[in-house]
Parts: structure tokens; sequence; C-alpha cells
């Protein structure tokens, strides 16, 4: 396997491509028990549109989201108990562009991932199992349904996004699911769930040298699939629906959510120094250590800390800025002006040094956790970087980095809701 | 004071101050917990003190209390960054000065400070309610605690928040507080002179011990509770008394019977409740091993809440009348193994152990643990499941129109 260290953060990456074109990649770390292996794919909720020979194909919404409920299915029964049989944990999980199935493990390493291929390449799946699934996640999206911020989101989502499939939640919703039967989901394993798509992630304690034997094996073993796909490309245009809206909820706290598109790099890394510099910038703006958060508390305007996440998905890229509040114009108003506001308002090279330090330690901590590490590794290397690169370009943010991407935040398109309680 | 020694890039200390339980007191906790995290003798304000902790290297404080037994235990436990890493000698000292002022020198007289961490305390309890599956979760919680102990509602807490006044809150902290029994606990990969630090630090703060005692069950009537929200699932939880606590001698064949009932994404509940009839998104058990109850959670379709019922009904029935295969009982002691062995790569979980170590005077030895577990036989799973009593059902549905 190609071996690479990285000095400053002291860790190891092996990373080998076989024939099939499966990936699979190395993170040990001699020091812990519990070892977590994944397979991955870059397929998720926001795939729905896909082009081969010419011909278009479109799935219904919520299709990578049931295909990971049901790949578990198989003639013999629930693939999940084979891996509890052998004392592992399993899991997996959907987001808007990767399905992940992993487990963690203390012994029968390789046979969990035996285990995992299996699960991968044999799909069993029946009118009358996926009617029995389609009761299932109906029962996840009910779930969902109660939870506020869920529905707020959606709603957002709705007048941020013009076609782009992020609107669509990643269960899907009742009637799309229904749509959902074996035939489409025999389609997607046959064109999407191909080696050259997978990737095999290990971290914590791995055996190297037993991995090496496995991944002799896996050459052997693995065949390449013939089937060509093309994921199509998103086209959304860069500007919102709905600039301003309002709704009324049962809820203890009305609440504030700003949507801010983001644009689209072709560099990765270059995104990765517009997002941290932006973390940081909105820090000095409207975080804890703000002026004007003081200003809120002393005036009882807001009574918890005020939220923001950016979200990098293809097409879709966008920040939320989410504040519960029973001053929501006041406090939409306030933060509209803020970012409208030059950087170097807020920040200096002494507030910058301060936040880059919780920067730094933030990462090395990260690095204690083998399983957050797996996921922040295959996360990056679909979008074709590695985690590493990423952390360095984070601490490679300069001062001006920070005034320059905070500067373009208020030409970005926006749009606002406010959530009143009832 | 208790040290660890781990591979891990951060250090965590735990200071545990507990006292007896008094009824009229767990506000007074709560209010004080909220009022130390948000004033410190060194800085004036909260955006003071955020940035103290930004040049901290992000120090992590959290600061709670909570019910144990007939205590109630304050919690500070702090996280941060192994002072080499960062090339930073002063880190440390600045950070055991930061807690130690925070906890122990603390000026309670700041009115303006008090009314406004009052009324943000009394907004996040209100905003339980918001997140409904938590709420129905913490209301079932306390349903069953009340039945142990004479506690207040969340409601009966949001009035008595709103009347406490900052003397309530001084005489607290200086009456029961700064008298009540404290534990310290660290663990990081220390090195001898920061070990010194630490105990001079802190030792001089400890005193006494804090040996909560669990009362029995009281009651052992089957207590029916149906609510009604707006919601769009049903929410079940049962509960039921088991007769084993903590250090018993059948607590890992309990466990054992909780992995293979509803603990794990192939047991029995999930399988027949989930899989085979469709009827959940979401089941399991989980069990509260100082007062002997295991519970069952699962969020269904309301016109299918009785075959809900019926159906952990006829699991656990099952279980009480048929003995488990090998295999069965083979997979769920693997289960509960595989989890103690990868909490070992959990740094929180050292100091979870050690201060469990500390109420319990026990002395975690790993081997006789999995010895324990291995030991446990068919049999007694069957036992377990015949010395069930269910002493709660609480449903909540959406709201009749």
């Amino acid at each position: 396997m190609k071996h690479q260290y990285i000095k400053h953060y002291d860790e190891h990456i092996y990373i080998q491509k076989i024939s099939s074109g499966l990936t699979i990649v190395a993170l040990p770390k001699p020091d812990v028990k519990t070892t977590y292996a994944a397979i991955a794919l870059p397929f998720g909720s926001c795939h729905i549109n896909f082009k081969k020979d010419n011909k278009t194909y479109r799935l219904p919404h919520g299709s990578a989201h049931f295909f990971e409920h049901k790949i578990y299915a198989s003639q013999e029964g629930d693939m999940f108990s084979k891996f509890v049989k052998l004392g592992l944990d399993p899991n997996a999980m959907t987001s808007y562009d990767t399905t992940t199935y992993f487990f963690s493990a203390t012994k029968h390493i390789f046979e969990g991932i035996d285990l995992l291929f299996e699960t991968l390449d044999h799909p069993y799946f029946t009118d009358e199992n996926i009617r029995s699934e389609q009761l299932i996640i109906n029962e996840e999206i009910n779930m969902d349904k109660d939870d506020i911020m869920t529905s707020l989101y959606q709603r957002l989502y709705e007048n941020m996004f013009v076609s782009h499939s992020i609107k669509a939640d990643i269960l899907g919703t009742t009637q799309s699911i229904s749509e959902i039967n074996k035939e489409i989901l025999y389609w997607i394993h046959q064109h999407i769930y191909q080696d050259q798509h997978k990737l095999l992630v290990l971290s914590g304690n791995v055996d190297m040298e037993a991995l090496e034997t496995y991944i002799n094996k896996l050459e052997h073993s693995r065949k390449q699939n013939v089937h060509e796909i093309t994921f199509d490309k998103p086209n959304e245009p860069f500007n919102v629906i709905k600039e301003k809206d309002e709704l009324v909820k049962d809820m203890s706290t009305s609440r504030v959510l700003i949507g801010i598109k983001l644009p689209e790099f072709q560099d990765e890394l270059l995104f990765n120094k517009m997002k941290h510099s932006l973390y940081i910038a909105l820090h000095t703006m409207i975080g804890d250590a703000s002026d004007i958060h003081q200003e809120w508390i002393d005036q009882d305007i807001i009574h918890q800390t005020v939220q923001f996440h950016i979200t990098h998905v293809k097409g879709a890229n966008h920040l939320v800025i989410q504040v519960q509040t029973d001053y929501p114009e006041v406090v939409l108003k306030e933060i509209q002006q803020i970012i409208s506001q030059d950087v170097n308002k807020f920040i200096n090279t002494q507030t910058f040094n301060r936040l880059k330090k919780t920067v730094t330690a933030s990462q090395i901590l990260s690095l204690d956790q083998q399983e957050f590490k797996m996921f922040q590794y295959l996360k990056a290397y679909f979008k074709n970087v590695d985690m590493f690169q990423i952390m360095t370009v984070i601490n490679e943010v300069e001062f001006k980095d920070v005034v320059h991407f905070g500067n373009q935040l208020n030409h970005f398109p926006m749009s606002t809701l406010i959530a009143r309680k009832k | 004071m208790i040290i660890l020694n781990d591979h891990f890039k951060s250090y965590i200390f735990q200071i545990s101050i507990g006292h007896l339980f008094q009824k009229e007191m767990d506000v007074f906790s709560i209010l004080l917990d909220q009022y130390l995290k948000a004033s410190h003798p060194s800085f004036s304000s909260r955006k003071e003190i955020s940035i103290a902790l930004e040049e901290m290297y992000g120090l992590k404080i959290s600061l709670y209390s909570g019910l144990e037994g007939n205590y109630i235990v304050h919690h500070l436990k702090a996280k941060m960054i192994q002072p080499k890493l960062v090339f930073d000698v002063k880190l440390l000292d600045n950070v055991i000065e930061f807690i130690s002022k925070m906890l122990f020198h603390a000026e309670i007289n700041d009115e303006k400070r008090f009314n406004e961490e009052k009324s943000r305390l009394i907004h996040q309890y209100q905003s339980i309610k918001d997140d409904k599956q938590n709420y129905i979760d913490y209301l079932y919680e306390e349903s069953l605690q009340k039945k142990f102990l004479d506690i207040h509602s969340i409601d009966e807490k949001i009035n008595l928040l709103k009347k406490a006044s900052l003397s309530d809150i001084q005489h607290y902290y200086e009456d029961v507080f700064m008298n009540a029994n404290l534990i310290c606990f660290a663990t990081g990969a220390f090195q001898d002179s920061e070990i010194k630090k630490i105990k001079d630090a802190f030792e001089p703060y400890e005193k006494g011990f804090i040996k909560p005692y669990f009362n029995k069950y009281p009651d052992y009537h089957k207590e029916k509770i149906h609510l009604e929200m707006p919601i769009n699932q049903a929410i079940l939880h049962m509960g039921y008394m088991t007769n084993i606590t903590y250090k018993d001698s059948k607590m890992s064949a309990l466990q054992i019977f909780n992995e293979l009932l509803g603990g794990h994404a192939s047991s029995r509940l999930f399988h027949e409740i989930r899989e085979k009839r469709g009827l959940c998104y979401s089941i399991y058990s989980y069990l509260n091993l100082n007062q002997g109850i295991l519970s069952i959670a699962t969020g269904v379709d309301m016109k299918r809440l009785d075959e809900t019922k019926t159906a952990i009904h006829d699991v656990l029935e099952n279980l009480k009348h048929h003995i488990i295969s090998d295999e069965e009982l083979i997979q769920a002691k693997d289960v509960l193994i595989h989890q103690i062995q990868t909490s070992l790569d959990r740094q929180s979980i050292y100091i979870q152990r050690a201060y469990r170590n500390h109420i319990y005077d026990e002395q975690y030895d790993l081997n006789q643990r999995l010895k324990q577990i291995n030991s446990v036989t068919k049999e007694d799973i069957k036992s377990i499941a015949n010395n069930l009593t269910c002493v709660l059902i609480h449903q909540v549905t959406g709201e009749t129109k």
C-alpha cells in the first residue's frame, strides 16, 4: 500500500486501489482497541438524475436512503444479525451526497468486511419486503415531522433552492417512497453499487500485515462492473426563490433562520479556506464573544448561543444562521446589518489569533476520535482531497482570508425565515 | 483525588460536589450551576468569560447537577488540550485557576446577572417541550422517578425558578454547596509536575464521600399514563421493575437480557416489532441499574399502538416461557463485551468509571467483569424474564380532534 506520514499530526495513511476499481484506505492507530471499518459510496439523497447511453433516469426522492435500509435484507434473513453474531456493531447512514455502511469491532474485523461486501453484493428485493420497509420509513418520516427544526429547515430550503434535490428530505416523502419498487432498487445496485465507486476505510486498531493479505484476496475475488453511468450535475442557479418568509408554529420561542447560498469552487481546498474563514468571521461578528451577543443577553433578547452551520453539497453549498428569540425582527435586522459591514470592524489580529487557537486545538483533539476520523476521511475523499490537506488549509487561514471572505457574505443570495411562536 | 493516566491528547477534570437531597433545593442547585457558569470573579461579563475560554484553546466546561439516589450532585467537567501539544507552558495553571475561582471563590452578588441567568434557565426548561420526543422521554423518566422520591415536575420547577431570588442562591452556595462532600478526578497523559499542580490545586477542597442510597421500588401496582399532544406518532414507554441493581450478582444477566431484548439492531424487539411487523422505525430497551428498571421505548403509527403493545407483550412472554438458543446467548454476550471493550477508547469513560467506583466502593476489574458475563446461563435469562414486573405504561398520542 502507498504510505504517507503526516508529520504535523503524527498520522499515517495507507492507500491502495485494486483492479476492480475499489479503493482501500487505512488510518491505523495502535494505541486504541477498536477498529472502525466502512464501505462508502458517493451516492446520497441529492443524486436522483443519471444519464446512460444518452438516456436520462430519474429516481424518486429518498431512493438512496431506502436502498441503504433494504440492502440488509437477504434470502436467509436480516444481514444485520450476521454482524451481531460476530460481535460487531453495524450501522449505516445516508447523507445528501454519501452512503456509508460501517461497523466497529474488537475482533473478526476481516470477517466483518467480508460481510459488508456480501451485504452490498447480493441484494434481495421483493415486493413484500419493500412494502414492509415503506411502513418503517413512513414512521421515520412521522418522527421527523415532530421535530421543529427539521420542518423549519425544510421550509427554508424550499425558499432557498430553485431545483436542487436538497429541497427534498433525505428520507423522501410518503408519496415518493411509495413509488420505489424492486426494479428501481436493482437498477441502483447494478449501476451505482460498483467497486469503482466504493471506498473501504479502516481506522483505529488496524493490523497492517493482515490488511495487506486481505487486499491480495480482494484483488483476486473482486470483479469490475461494466455498467457506465453518469451522475447528472446539478444546475442550480445562484439565486433564491423567496427572500423573506414567515410562519407560525406551536413552540416556546420564536426563531429566525437566515439561509445564505455559497458559491462553488473548482478547488476543494479553496472552498474549505472560505468555509473556515467564514466561521471565524461569523464568530467575531455574532458569536459568544461578540459585542452584539452580549448586548442581546443584557437586553434579554436571546437565551441561547447563535448557531451557524455551513453545508457543503455540490450545487447547493450554503450557510444557515439560526437564533431563538422572541424579538425575531430585531435580531434579523441586526444580523443583516452586521454582515453587511466591513469585517475589519469586528476583528483584529488579537481576536484572530485567539480564535485560531481554538481551531488548532479542536483539530488536534478530533484525531483522538477514530470513528470521526474515518468519516472525515471518506467525506473529503469523495471531494478529491484528503482530510489532512483540509486540516492544513484550515491551519493556514490568515487574517486577510477572514476579512476577504467575510466581506463577500453580504453579496451572496439570502433567504430569511421568521417562525413565530403561536 | 483520583488521577488516571491515559494516552489521549486532552486532559479531563471532574469535580463532583454532592449533598443529601432536599426537595426545596433542587431548583437552587440548577440555578447555582447556571449562575456559576455565567459569572466568574475574574471577569465582568459573559463575553469576557467566552474570550478567556478561547484563550485557553477552547477549554470546554460543563457544570450541571442531578439527582443520584438520595443525593443532589453537581458535576463540573472540563476538557483541555495537552499543553505540550500547543507549546503553552502556562495553560494548565490558567485552567486550574479558572476552575478554582469559578467554583470555590464565586461572588454571588450580581442581581442583574442573576436575573438574566434565571430567565435563560426558565427559557431552557420551557423549550424542552419543543422537542417532543425528548420531552416525552423526560416525562416518562419523571413519572418513574416520582415513585422513588418526591420531586418537582417540570412545570413546578419553572414556577419555582420564577420565584427564586439571588439571596436563595447565596445561602445555598454558602451553607450547602461549600459544605457539601467533594471529590476530584483527572485523566490524561500527565507529567509528574502536572500531577503535583493538579493535586495542590484541588485536593485541599476534597472532603467526605458521595455515597447515594437508592430506594427500593415502593409500589408494584401498574400505572398507566395516557397523554395527548400535537404529534404525528404515538410514543410508548413501558417500565419494568427487575429487582436487580448495580453490584447485584445478577447484574450481568440483566445486561445480557437487555441486549437480546432491545439492545441492538438484531434484538428480539427490533426484529419482531420493526423488521417483521413494520410497526415502527425505532424500538429499543435500556436499563437504569441504580434503580433496577428496564424500559422499552418506541414511536409507532397511532392506529397500531394496541397492536404494538400486544406484540411487545408477546416478545416478553416468549422469553418467560422458552429457553433462548445457545447462539442467541453468545451473540448477546458478544455485543455486551464489544460495548465494554470499545468504551475503553473513550477518555470520558475513565472518569465515569472512577466516579462509579467511588460511589459504589468498588475497584473495576475488566477480567472479572468479562468472567461474570461469560458465566451467565440461558436459565438466568429466563429467570430475569419471569421476574419482570410492569410498573408503568406511558403513552402519548396525537390530540383527539
